[in-house]
């Protein structure tokens, strides 16, 4: 039994492999399916025992978010948000936070609210609201999928929203290396001539009203800005997503391989066996192979 | 083909789950309910496909089952990953 024996064998109808390629019969289903979760679970070691060398790597900086953030609301006819020092502050605990605590969420597990970080810098807002991302590879994948999401659209195109603060924050999420993006939106009680508001409603990512009898507005800072900025880092790194969307392209490409080839020499032998459609399952793995290549990294809440 | 309307109601099933998986795209949670529900459909369309041919057989069953599990194994992985 030579090699050219064993890739008939596993991928053409035989007397071998009772007239189906062995790589489609169920059995051999099982065991494809049994090495993707192995590596997985070698994947998940890995980032364990080295946690440094796997993560994503990215290109976004804060200056460049605010630029295509207020290119958006220009686009909508709406003013541009000025920088905030202290929502920028915010912002930066609020991504220090997430990673110090290992959470992907609006509201810590502790129950800490976003609005809590807006408190801690002294930001008095009459609305404030926060978008997060993560893992993206440049600033302007991470506005566009705020934009498609109708929750994280409403924040951006907030007219009631004056000032932004920015967080670009490399660390270890889960045990790998994340890019996290916190944007914290937000209006000073004093600056605008409306009665407070005295309802409380921090629950989703969207605008937020909340009662603070005291104004304080913040001085607008660019040297804050560049702070946050200096933060992002682009570390050289293996992407773990990059690594199994490799892996999964290969195997979903090998089993649509065998099936094409199946379906050929099949209908040319005109062979009849007991099976499942080989149309039905091209149909379903080509089309959650696209699935894959389509799907990019990144993550918005 | 005989065949043809099944074939083309899967395609309406997996349309409609593209659709939405086009949609929800960066909700992860929802893109793997999503994944999960057309694997789930999958394997109830192939049930209902040999039932109709009067073909049908528990080692097709498992092989449906397994196709739709491979399939949606790496995608919700690939998900989690990204």
């Amino acid at each position: 039994m030579n090699l050219f024996w064993w890739a008939r064998h596993l991928f053409l109808p035989h007397h071998s492999n009772n007239c189906r390629a062995k790589i489609l019969h169920p059995s051999a289903l099982a065991v494809l399916v049994g090495f993707f979760l192995f590596y997985q679970f070698v994947l998940n070691f890995y980032l364990l025992v080295s946690p440094s060398v796997l993560g994503f790597a990215s290109n976004i900086t804060p200056e460049k978010v605010l630029e295509i953030t207020n290119q958006k609301r220009a686009e909508q006819g709406l003013s541009p948000l000025v920088i905030n020092s202290q929502l920028n502050e915010a912002a930066q605990r609020k991504a220090g936070d997430m990673f110090a605590f290992n959470y992907w969420s609006h509201v810590s597990p502790s129950g800490r609210s976003p609005w809590s970080f807006f408190q801690e810098v002294g930001y008095k807002y009459l609305y404030a609201g926060e978008n997060l991302a993560r893992d993206f590879m440049d600033s302007q994948a991470v506005v566009e999928a705020w934009m498609n999401s109708a929750t994280h659209r409403d924040n951006v195109l907030n007219r009631n929203y004056q000032e932004i603060g920015l967080a670009v924050v490399n660390g270890t999420l889960n045990g790998v290396e994340t890019t996290l993006v916190v944007q914290m939106f937000g209006t000073p009680l004093a600056s605008t001539p409306v009665a407070p508001i005295v309802s409380i409603t921090p629950v989703q990512p969207a605008v937020s009203e909340v009662a603070e009898k005291t104004s304080e507005a913040a001085p607008l800072s660019r040297i804050a800005l560049a702070q946050a900025q200096e933060e992002t880092k682009s570390p050289p790194l293996l992407s773990p997503f990059m690594l199994t969307k490799t892996v999964a392209i290969f195997l979903l490409g090998l089993i649509l391989g065998a099936l094409l080839l199946d379906i050929i020499l099949v209908y040319q032998k005109r062979i009849i066996r007991l099976s499942g459609r080989n149309i039905a399952h091209l149909i379903f793995i080509g089309g959650l192979l696209l699935a894959v290549i389509l799907t990019t990294p990144g993550a918005i809440l | 083909m005989k065949d043809f309307k099944h074939y083309l109601s899967l395609l309406a099933i997996l349309s409609i789950g593209f659709g939405l998986f086009w949609i929800f795209n960066f909700n992860r949670q929802i893109q793997i309910i999503i994944t999960i529900g057309l694997g789930v459909a999958y394997i109830i369309w192939g049930v209902f496909f040999h039932l109709f041919r009067k073909e049908f057989h528990w080692r097709i069953l498992w092989e449906y089952f397994l196709v739709a599990a491979i399939a949606c194994v790496i995608v919700i992985f690939l998900l989690i990953r990204s």
